[in-house]
């Protein structure tokens, strides 16, 4: 039974993260939808064209930044399932090459991020932190999601839920570089490959050997994958669900109509009834 | 047909020149050779000479097995006997004649004679390459012969040097990248038709699914389970012996890293190469969605 371990941890994988993509997918494109047509969300942002006011536009090197995020994961994704599941002939090495390139690309453009982020003139790290108020509106967030409630707490820019993911989506991303290096075994370090360096000493020891430590992050990394597809999933359907208008102008198709008098993320639900509304930069923590 | 005595003549004349020539010029030796001039029949027309010797150029020989339409009906099966010359002069072999591997032939035309010629050519390999052949004999493809030198009929079924590497268009393998890959990309003619169960199985990530879509660096059967000297898993010498799956997997490219191929790694990893297949189909989910779709498909008589 041990020795078909990583076979049967490898394929429980599979099985695992397809069925809940299935899930995810089924959930918000065909449930949170469908239930947006009773409730009446739907015809106000799509046949009403109610979407969110703001009273800011996406910034232009963010929104550079995420689309060469967006197109490097698509490639990191793509390549990364067919070194897996290779599913067309002679594709290993240029596959292989491609996810390098899109690593290091995706790589660069998380510290250009991080750099944006903390040391720019822009510096916008406390639209992603999370502070108290953010906690505190957590299950109105939730709420107004799951159709509970029709009102979405403000508290700053984006919702605690919105924060939450974005954050989660910069850890991965750290895990998913360490893991990544970590299936490196060329010895290009003096001798020692970045799968030595970074695991075989420490994780080796406990699993049974470097080539098995490498093993196990493989696994990580899959899983990791997996993870990825499924929040950017999530993310599609509230980008383009929750806010059109936000994310046409992402990607440069319509420019958002700024209006200085909205508050972040404004929508139209009884404003009167939710005296939380507070301006988001007065909120923000 | 109509100036049989020149003809005559002058095969009498090659035959004094060439037979000797061709039988030392061949590797091996060959027998003396007894023309009888029957004429050549191709399925299309007949030639325009009766019958000519092998000569160094292998001219006499692809003057029949050059032609595309050199068939013969067999058992109800058309039988192609056509050779592509260009396969030949880009061969490891292109200066070996014919007889250096047809070592049983009978200067007939056409060759009727119910001779086990194919066997003798597969085998003929074996006059210049005796290391290999050697080799061979203590592998799990040698066929056994009773007291009496009998092969039995399963013993008959093993691959004999040719069923593996070919014939006619075999390539330099020795120092030359092209020939080894060429020999790397042709797993299931080699090993996989006669090994169905173990080439069908053979599917895990990055070994088997990745050789099957053509990845340079995944291994090819032999580059675990070794090639002429061949054993079964559970014979103690074999390269996937238990006992030697960590020098097997450790060694060339493969994870032979600093000796990170330790025990524990490769039990597991060995494990999956043709284990992945029974963990699937053992596996609960993905029985249930089998008989799912199983049953959607009996429902729509697919």
């Amino acid at each position: 039974m041990a020795a078909i371990l990583l076979a049967e941890v490898n394929v429980w994988l599979d099985v695992i993260f397809v069925i809940l993509e299935i899930l995810v997918f089924g959930v918000f494109f065909i449930v949170h939808l469908g239930v947006s047509i009773p409730t009446g969300r739907f015809k106000k942002q799509w046949i009403d064209k109610q979407w969110p006011k703001h009273d800011w536009a996406p910034p232009a090197l963010p929104k550079f930044i995420h689309f060469q995020h967006l197109a490097m994961m698509l490639l990191l994704g793509l390549s990364g399932m067919y070194i897996r599941f290779p599913f067309f002939e002679g594709g290993r090495t240029p596959m292989r090459y491609v996810h390098y390139v899109a690593m290091v690309i995706v790589g660069l453009n998380f510290f250009w991020r991080l750099w944006y982020a903390f040391f720019s003139k822009e510096r916008d790290w406390k639209e992603f932190a999370v502070g108290k108020k953010d906690l505190a509106s957590l299950l109105g967030v939730a709420a107004y999601y799951t159709y509970f409630s029709n009102d979405k707490p403000h508290v700053a820019k984006y919702n605690v839920m919105q924060k939450l993911a974005y954050d989660l989506f910069g850890v991965l991303m750290i895990v998913q570089g360490f893991t990544g290096m970590a299936l490196l075994t060329q010895p290009f370090l003096f001798g020692n490959s970045p799968r030595e360096i970074l695991i075989g000493w420490w994780l080796g020891p406990l699993v049974g050997g470097t080539a098995m430590a490498g093993a196990w992050v493989r696994i990580v990394h899959y899983s990791v994958n997996w993870l990825f597809i499924i929040v950017t999933t999530v993310h599609i359907y509230l980008a383009a669900g929750i806010d059109l208008p936000c994310t046409l102008d992402f990607f440069g198709i319509k420019k958002l109509e700024v209006d200085p008098n909205a508050y972040h993320h404004d929508h139209d639900d009884d404003h009167a009834a939710a005296p939380a509304h507070v301006p988001a930069a007065a909120e923000a923590d | 047909m109509k100036n049989r005595l020149p003809v005559a003549a002058g095969i009498a004349v090659m035959m004094l020149v060439l037979v000797p020539a061709v039988a030392f010029g061949a590797t091996a030796s060959t027998p003396m050779p007894t023309v009888t001039a029957t004429p050549s029949i191709s399925a299309t027309a007949p030639y325009a000479l009766d019958f000519t010797l092998p000569t160094e150029s292998k001219a006499g020989c692809m003057v029949c097995h050059g032609d595309e339409n050199l068939t013969r009906l067999k058992a109800g099966k058309e039988i192609s006997y056509y050779i592509d010359a260009e396969a030949i002069d880009s061969s490891i072999h292109a200066k070996t004649l014919c007889v250096g591997c047809h070592l049983d032939f009978a200067y007939k035309a056409p060759h009727t004679d119910a001779t086990a010629w194919q066997s003798t050519a597969k085998l003929a390999c074996k006059n210049c390459h005796e290391k290999q052949f050697l080799t061979f004999g203590q592998g799990a493809h040698r066929r056994a012969v009773d007291v009496t030198g009998t092969v039995a009929e399963t013993e008959a079924k093993k691959p004999l040097c040719g069923d593996c590497h070919g014939s006619h268009d075999i390539m330099q393998l020795t120092d030359s990248a092209a020939g080894k890959a060429a020999l790397h990309e042709n797993g299931y003619e080699i090993c996989g038709r006669c090994h169905q169960d173990y080439w069908d199985n053979y599917n895990d990530y990055y070994h088997g699914a990745a050789y099957k879509v053509g990845a340079e660096d995944a291994p090819a059967c032999w580059d675990c389970h070794g090639w002429h000297d061949i054993l079964p898993s559970d014979d103690p010498a074999s390269l996937v012996n238990e006992a030697h799956l960590v020098e097997t997997c450790g060694t060339g490219a493969c994870h032979d890293q600093h000796g990170t191929a330790s025990d524990e790694f490769i039990k597991n990893a060995a494990a999956m190469i043709h284990g992945k297949s029974a963990v699937r189909e053992e596996n609960p989910v993905l029985v249930f969605f089998g008989r799912v779709l199983g049953a959607i498909g009996k429902l729509f008589g697919t």
